[in-house]
């Protein structure tokens, strides 16, 4: 089962998130404590996000040899 | 000779010509004889710099009507919408299978934006395809 959050105030760290949205807002790069320039911004209306992986199949590739 | 009504900071006192009011300034104005050629050549030297004026404002406006016509190409550009399709789960499950089969890794923006999936519906998919031990993480 994939494990979704709906609760108010909860937090989401990942490296990667990917999001699908109506509707978002950025506003201008934050210098933070890192060389790394950070950006705040909000995101709208049914929301959905996801921690991104990559992801591969675990099918045998069938070889065909003549 | 002509005669024009000019303002001076150190008028002779017998040259007033009288009191006026600039805004909320008030100056006094004085007579002033200045030759025809004089004015002649001011007026010219005015008129110039008024065509070349116009001919800056001009050129200024052409740029920026060209600069709201490239931003308003790359808006609408930007505003590309893409069709989600409207799959059953057992066959949005069999394309992420063959998508997944005939690539390297693959991340879930990349699923979705590929087959045109809702996220949510692919994220669900691929975790069933993982319970089902068909997809894993990749390096």
């Amino acid at each position: 089962m994939v494990a979704t959050h709906y609760d108010k105030g909860e937090g989401i760290k990942g490296d990667k998130i990917t999001v699908q949205c109506r509707d978002y807002h950025f506003g201008k790069p934050i210098k933070g404590t890192s060389r790394d320039k950070l950006q705040r911004g909000s995101l709208e209306g049914t929301v959905y996000c996801v921690i991104d992986k990559p992801i591969r199949s675990l099918r045998k590739k069938v070889q065909h040899i003549d | 000779m002509n005669q024009q009504i000019i303002m001076l900071d150190e008028p002779a006192e017998d040259d007033l010509f009288g009191d006026t009011t600039i805004g909320m300034e008030s100056r006094r104005q004085y007579k002033v004889e200045i030759p025809a050629q004089i004015l002649n050549y001011l007026g010219q030297i005015i008129r110039e710099e008024v065509r070349s004026m116009e001919e800056r404002i001009m050129q200024r406006i052409e740029l920026l009507e060209q600069r709201i016509i490239k931003s308003k190409e790359s808006d609408a550009n930007s505003e590309e919408v893409i069709l989600l399709r409207s799959l059953s789960r057992e066959q949005a499950k069999e394309e992420i299978m063959e998508l997944l089969d005939k690539s390297d890794k693959l991340y879930y923006r990349d699923i979705a934006e590929a087959l045109r999936l809702d996220l949510e519906q692919v994220v669900e998919i691929v975790k069933e395809l993982e319970a089902e031990g068909k997809v894993g993480e990749a390096e």
